[in-house]
């Protein structure tokens, strides 16, 4: 060796490659054609929300919808980045972008943690992060959950930090991360709930076993620390929730919100439910789908723990993560989204569990553990693959809720050709009657003259064009049926649209070619 | 058993306040009508209703939707027509599904679910039944799917003696009206699964392969069939 080189032990290298696949694996199975999939319902909705942010500049909290203001404060300067200022302009891209690559960086927190669930553990924990389908496929969706998983998992990382090694910084880190945590949805309370109840088993234990609660160098700052933590949190959340003082009553309706927040209908769904769709082997489209193995993994790693050295910590992340579970899987309101956070939470417990089997034996085990990790990644990587291209807006993909058909996105194509046999079309109104219609306002951005109603208004015989939800269809076919011609096409994958269109116009269109 | 107090209370908070997300008003508040006038032309456009901001819609609210047929249909067939499809071979532009196989779609089972459906690439796409004798046609019968109340897009069902349906095409049914397959712009009715299938009534062609295309559905890009009747008189030769 050259005099003043510094020599890179062989493990570091490995360490350090696996970690650097682990995250390109990640960011490529989020990215890879990430525009294709339809909008989903929400989506639409969350994007209609960042476009008003985008014209007007403002942010106005609603304390009864929409949860809090952090992904379109986040959005926003991605789409502005992209020359997207407006609802005309914005792709599904710009939206998805940074939710895909926040859903790519969870991957980097995972490595994160090998100070306390070992380098193997942070390396496989890593490696169920990147390639977990229910992961994935969350992280290609511009919904709140991504976003909130990755601040909670930075919360909980920055947390253990600090108690490990107190430090002013590591605080500030907390504390704006906290308020980041708060200001993207309200949910935040069962994440905070999960962590006091988690640590407080942890607690328990050290008192069982003689150890101090906190450690010494921790309790003579903590006060002035959790004060410095807190008002960084209330400034986070202050600046977000009142759009940066522009509405000073989003503070007060942070407060609000948890008293007057509603809640849409029928989603109600039995106890079991998110065991069944991240747990229960089920083979639906000719795939079999589980995530079975990430639930091993993490009791495997909450059984082992309690013979390991900073064991507490993966019981902490355990806790937390059974915590979320039973609240969430109690409350009958379910959408899989919900449980992305303590999801989280189990990929690091299962990646210590493999930590702790590959760290304990001889290269034989250790090579057996590989494999076996290997072969799961794979499997789950096959599952993420369907789930985010050929299933990605399927009802057999256990993670796609009511997702938007394909066919809707040729909607716009179909009525601006209906308008080039018939001026009728373009003067309008293109009608859409019913409720539950979303996404239908971001592909017909592109359509003049449209208009939105809950029912059938009584002019609508002239109408050229309707679209026309299912719950509405009886009625509008008795008022219409002589005078239209209904066309099923797809809206949502269990909800077809009807295009009406008007009997003159449906004539001029067939006969448009044969002129 | 504070814990579980405590999560009590903490779902009885949490309960309203989950993601579903209610309705909101949007945008400005809908304007009055307008009227233009231009060479003795009055042009109207009424006041059109702002979009409302949703939450997460429910599953599966299709309910009865008029346009699947509440009494099982028939078929008007000629004495001496038979069923003549029954385990004859399938081919298809997707030669190796992926889900299913293609003697589903002439086994008798028309039962929905995994198992007895053939699943076909996105996109357009064709089955196609080899009768292996010319036939006199009367009525070709399909089932696509009928798990789901969805349709199916750019259904064109033809016959031929070609096997390559180059030439000696009689087309039987046809709803492109998008003209997505480049066939010609169909003027029949677009229609909803349902289990009692489309029965498609057949003036005597002569021919003995059964083509069927379609494009896709309202669920999704798929193609799936369950079972295909086709009911005719073999040709004496």
């Amino acid at each position: 060796m050259k005099e003043g080189s510094v020599a890179v032990s062989p493990k570091w290298v490995i360490v350090l490659s696996v970690g650097i696949l682990c995250f390109g694996l990640g960011m490529w199975i989020r990215l890879d054609a990430i525009e294709h999939r339809p909008l989903h319902a929400d989506e639409a909705t969350g994007a209609r929300l960042l476009a008003d942010r985008l014209e007007t500049g403002t942010y106005a909290f609603d304390p009864t919808h929409f949860h809090g203001p952090l992904l379109s404060a986040f959005a926003e300067p991605v789409a502005r980045l992209r020359g997207e200022a407006d609802w005309e302009s914005l792709s599904p891209r710009a939206l998805r972008l940074g939710i895909a690559w926040l859903g790519g960086l969870t991957v980097l927190l995972a490595l994160a943690f090998a100070p306390w669930i070992g380098i193997a553990g942070a390396l496989a924990a890593g490696a169920f992060v990147a390639t977990s389908p229910f992961l994935v496929y969350y992280s290609r969706v511009f919904i709140h959950e991504t976003l909130f998983g990755f601040l909670a998992i930075g919360t909980v990382l920055a947390l253990v930090a600090y108690l490990n090694g107190p430090a002013l910084w590591k605080a500030v880190v907390l504390g704006i991360l906290a308020g980041l945590l708060m200001a993207t949805r309200e949910t935040f309370v069962i994440c905070f709930f999960a962590w006091a109840v988690a640590g407080a088993l942890v607690a328990f234990e050290h008192h069982r076993r003689g150890r101090p609660l906190v450690p010494g160098p921790v309790v003579r700052r903590l006060p002035r620390d959790v004060l410095l933590a807190a008002a960084l949190a209330f400034l986070v959340v202050s600046v977000l929730y009142t759009g940066a003082g522009s509405s000073p009553a989003g503070l007060v309706d942070f407060v609000r919100t948890f008293f007057v927040y509603e809640t849409g209908e029928g989603h109600d769904k039995p106890f079991w439910h998110y065991a069944w769709m991240l747990l229960w082997p089920k083979q639906q489209g000719g795939v079999w789908w589980t995530e079975a193995a990430i639930g091993a993994g993490a009791i495997l790693g909450f059984a082992l723990s309690f013979k390991r050295p900073r064991g507490d910590y993966v019981r902490f992340l355990f806790y937390a993560g059974i915590v979320q579970w039973i609240v969430y899987s109690v409350i009958p309101y379910k959408t899989p989204w919900l449980v992305l956070t303590p999801w989280l939470h189990f990929c690091l417990v299962a990646g210590a569990g493999v930590g702790y089997l590959f760290g304990g034996g001889g290269i034989a085990r250790k090579g057996a553990v590989l494999a076996v990790v290997v072969a799961l990644l794979v499997w789950h990587k096959g599952q993420a693959d369907r789930a985010t291209h050929r299933y990605a807006s399927d009802t057999r993909n256990p993670y796609a809720y009511v997702p938007t058909s394909t066919d809707i996105e040729r909607a716009p194509a179909l009525i601006a050709e209906m308008a080039r046999v018939s001026p009728d079309v373009e003067a309008g109104p293109v009608a859409v009657i019913g409720r539950a219609y979303w996404p239908l306002p971001w592909y017909l951005r592109g359509t003049p003259s449209v208009g939105y109603w809950d029912s059938l208004p009584e002019d609508a015989q002239r109408f050229p064009v309707l679209l026309v939800l299912p719950a509405e269809l009886a009625r509008v076919r008795e008022s219409l049926d002589d005078t239209h011609t209904a066309l099923p096409r797809g809206l949502r994958a269990d909800t077809p649209v009807f295009l009406l269109v008007r009997n003159d116009i449906w004539e001029a269109y067939l006969d448009f070619d044969d002129e | 058993m504070k814990n579980k107090h405590l999560i009590v209370i903490l779902s009885g908070i949490t309960l309203s306040l989950l993601t579903g997300c209610g309705e909101a008003e949007n945008g400005e508040a809908p304007g009055a009508g307008t009227q233009e006038q231009a060479a003795g032309q009055v042009r109207y456009q009424p006041e059109f209703p702002p979009e409302q901001i949703e939450g997460t819609p429910e599953e599966g609210t299709l309910g009865n939707v008029v346009g699947v047929p509440q009494q099982p249909p028939s078929l008007s067939l000629p004495a001496g027509a038979e069923l003549v499809s029954r385990d004859k071979p399938v081919t298809a532009s997707d030669p190796m599904p992926i889900i299913g196989d293609l003697s589903y779609i002439t086994d008798g089972d028309k039962r929905a679910g995994e198992g007895y459906y053939v699943e076909l690439m996105p996109g357009e796409q064709w089955v196609q039944i080899d009768l292996e004798a010319e036939h006199e046609i009367h009525g070709i019968w399909v089932w696509h799917y009928h798990r789901q109340e969805r349709a199916y897009l750019s259904v064109v069902v033809q016959i031929s003696n070609d096997e390559d349906f180059l030439s000696d095409v009689t087309t039987v049914f046809n709803n492109d009206y998008e003209n997505a397959l480049g066939l010609g712009r169909g003027r029949d009715r677009p229609y909803l699964e349902s289990r009692y299938g489309k029965p498609i009534s057949v003036d005597g062609v002569r021919g003995r392969y059964v083509r069927l295309y379609s494009a896709g559905n309202t669920a999704n890009d798929m193609n799936h069939y369950i079972e295909v009747e086709v009911h005719g008189i073999p040709v004496e030769s």
